[in-house]
């Protein structure tokens, strides 16, 4: 065990460098020697600073002096004259083994994994149906506006058309129950096709092209009660607490680095999200087919519409990238629900 | 407990200087105060190593994880200190003296501002410019705190840095320039802003009692943002050539391209020209931004000065293009275990081109005695990614 070191000692008032001596004193006090300067200080009042990597030590003295230094077994004697020598090591020796870097590897992959697959949608459904329903409806401000400005024009079906689908939404919606403000709209898609949105504030939108592909009503009340669960499931909600508890804990662990190497965690972010969706899709067929069951609509209804919608669309599946479950999946796990 | 760290640690600094039980200078390396006479210029060394960082990142991030956040105060100091421990100048080091108390509460101050703005962009969308307005207004207040505690906590030889900018000239700077004078002359003089913000930030900084000097034209910081813009306008140009070229090249294939949607064919151009516009259109706005952050930072550095002793800052577009890229592919492709790989050679990039011109040795400095500043003003100019201009 080495009682005396090298090091550089600083006064704190100046800049100036003294090479000095520090020795260990067996009385308990630490003695700093350097060309025309002598210094004692009692060990208990040294603070030493936090070790991290294999920066130099830093000794801090009462009186804003400063010692650095680079033997490690000075230092370790030095704390154990002090009586705690734990704390102040045991962060640098969690820093410093491979082994314990490994742990913590697992660990963080682990954690991380299952907040985004169970803590974060847990945790915004639990928020999403504990924050009132009027903050459901803000979030949806002004979307309709938004999507005939720049998607939609005017609806081309007959009124009786129209007032003949209405009925079959009200009824859905009254079996949904709640103080929702319900509202279903036709318009014509352009370039969204066959399609039906809901909109957090309650409105759902259904175009022309899908009451044109629907070959009875039955279909087209599955794809409303579809787009119900999502209101009734307060889609939305979730979608902007999760999408903010992902932001978060992507932050957490990329911390400060440069905003623009931080691009590289969009692409995570982004294929988190996507997964989501695709959950809240089968959660939303989820009530559709119930609804069909507790109505007795046959579902294959609902699966021979989806088949004919992705005929329609010509689209290959695309399940990793997509917001919608691959449509074979849906189909399939209608017919496994209802034979 | 750490004989195998101490083995493998880089002591070549120190050993520069240590000899036996004293402190004797190499003669094979005479950099230190010896020719501080001949002013040779001292360069700043960076020794901090990957390998070692990715222990210290990877348990502080399962660390802050595991304690819901808490921990990344004390994630903070540790990374800071690495990173400015493993920063030399004339075979001394830097020091981050923060504590982390204080960081933690200015991060619980930014998360709590930071949540009620969350509540009300989402609840209540009439209410954002309203916070925007009260946010603005408290900017310079701000941007003023986060300096100080930045310089205050940083020391170098034992001596803090200082920071004594005054509310005032940073009302001015980010309210008058930053909004109004930017506004008023529809972004032409950003520049000028981006002058005013370095030579606040350099300006009313110190190390000890020693003031740093700042002289530079304005209008060198007109002629980046120019180079720019015109880089700017040159890539918009560009795009609009590719779009020509390619309704030609529909043309000579026979598509008419008001009506060919409903063409297989133009399907698969209109993919192909996405690619090949986005991507190089993407690549050369991203140089730019990096050629302007580049060159405004050696333009600030080059033009520094701690009392009479000059900075020098050599950064080259090239390498910090290259850095930045490959470390985002790195950063990709690892699922983020690269973040401690390019951390630190963006560092050791970035240290490694500063240089300090002493007029005399290191050791005449005066600490002056400074009070302490709540971090408040780091907590939320960090979570709101407030550009401090450094």
């Amino acid at each position: 065990m080495s009682e005396t070191t090298p090091a550089h000692f600083f006064d704190g008032r100046t800049s100036k460098r003294h090479p000095a001596t520090l020795t260990c004193e067996r009385n308990g006090r630490i003695r700093i020697e350097a060309t025309g300067l002598e210094r004692e200080y009692p060990v208990a009042e040294v603070r030493i600073g936090p070790r991290v990597g294999s920066i130099p030590h830093s000794l801090y003295f009462p009186d804003g002096a400063k010692c650095e230094l680079v033997d490690d077994d000075f230092l370790r004697r030095l704390s154990a004259e002090q009586g705690r020598a734990g704390a102040a090591l045991t962060l640098h020796v969690l820093e410093s083994r491979l082994g314990y870097a490994l742990v913590a590897v697992v660990l963080t992959a682990i954690v991380v994994w299952g907040a985004l697959s169970f803590g974060v949608p847990a945790l915004a459904k639990q928020a999403a149906f504990a924050l009132p329903e009027s903050a459901t409806l803000a979030l949806g401000q002004g979307a309709l506006k938004a999507l005939d400005h720049t998607l939609f024009s005017p609806s081309e079906l007959g009124k009786a058309t129209q007032s003949r689908i209405r009925q079959h939404f009200m009824a859905i919606t009254r079996k949904a129950g709640g103080s929702y403000p319900y509202r279903l709209e036709f318009r014509k898609g352009g370039i969204a096709e066959a399609n039906a949105f809901a909109l957090p504030s309650g409105i759902v939108v259904m175009t022309d092209e899908l009451v044109r592909l629907a070959q009875n009503d039955d279909e087209l009340i599955a794809v409303l009660a579809h787009e119900l669960g999502h209101l009734v499931h307060r889609h939305a909600m979730r979608h902007v607490l999760q999408d903010s508890g992902v932001a978060l804990l992507l932050a957490a662990i990329v911390g400060d680095v440069t905003s623009i190497t931080s691009l590289a965690g969009a692409l995570p972010a982004i294929l988190v999200q996507l997964k989501y969706s695709r959950a809240f899709e089968l959660e939303a067929d989820d009530y559709a087919l119930h609804y069909l069951r507790a109505e007795s609509i046959p579902v294959q209804n609902f699966a021979s519409l989806l088949a004919r919608l992705q005929g329609d669309a010509g689209k290959d599946d695309r399940g990793y990238l997509s917001t919608h479950p691959p449509t074979r999946e849906r189909i399939e796990r209608i017919e496994r629900i209802n034979p | 407990m750490s004989s195998t760290m101490s083995q493998v640690r880089d002591r070549s600094l120190w050993e520069r200087t240590l000899d036996g039980n004293g402190f004797k200078r190499q003669a094979a390396k005479p950099a230190a105060s010896e020719k501080l006479s001949d002013r040779a210029p001292l360069s700043f060394e960076f020794t901090g190593k990957a390998g070692e960082y990715f222990k210290i990142w990877i348990v502080n991030v399962c660390l802050t994880i595991l304690t819901l956040g808490v921990y990344s105060a004390w994630a903070k100091v540790r990374t800071t200190k690495y990173f400015y421990g493993n920063t030399w100048l004339d075979v001394s080091s830097f020091d981050y003296l923060a504590k982390p108390i204080a960081i933690l509460r200015g991060r619980v101050i930014a998360f709590v501002i930071l949540a009620a703005y969350a509540l009300v962009v989402n609840l209540f969308p009439p209410g954002e410019p309203i916070f925007w307005v009260v946010f603005l207004f408290a900017l310079p207040w701000l941007v003023v705190k986060a300096l100080s505690f930045r310089a205050r906590n940083t020391a170098y030889r034992n001596v803090r840095f200082d920071f004594r900018g005054g509310l005032r000239e940073a009302t001015l700077v980010y309210i008058g320039f930053m909004v109004f004078l930017t506004l008023i002359t529809a972004g032409l003089a950003f520049p000028y802003f981006v002058y005013r913000q370095s030579r606040f930030a350099v300006l009313n900084s110190a190390y000890g009692q020693t003031g740093f000097g700042f002289v530079v034209k304005a209008g060198r910081f007109f002629s980046v943002y120019a180079k720019a813009a015109g880089g700017a306008i040159l890539g918009v140009i560009g795009l609009f050539a590719v779009f020509y070229l390619a309704q030609h090249g529909m043309a000579s294939l026979g598509i008419d391209p008001k009506s060919a949607s409903a063409d297989p064919r133009s399907h698969a151009i209109v993919a192909v020209m996405v690619l090949i516009i986005t991507i190089p259109l993407y690549l050369w706005f991203f140089f730019l931004g990096v050629y302007v952050r580049t060159t405004i930072a050696n333009l600030v550095w080059n033009h520094a000065s701690v009392g009479k002793h000059r900075l020098r800052s050599d950064l080259r577009v090239g390498k910090m293009l290259s850095l930045y890229l490959t470390n985002a592919f790195a950063i990709m492709f690892s699922l983020g275990l690269a973040i401690p790989w390019a951390k630190v050679r963006l560092a050791r990039y970035r240290v490694q081109t500063i240089s300090l011109y002493p007029a005399s040795d290191l050791d005449d400095f005066v600490a002056s005695a400074s009070a302490e500043v709540g971090a408040a003003g780091e907590g939320l100019s960090e979570a709101f990614d407030v550009d401090l201009g450094l």
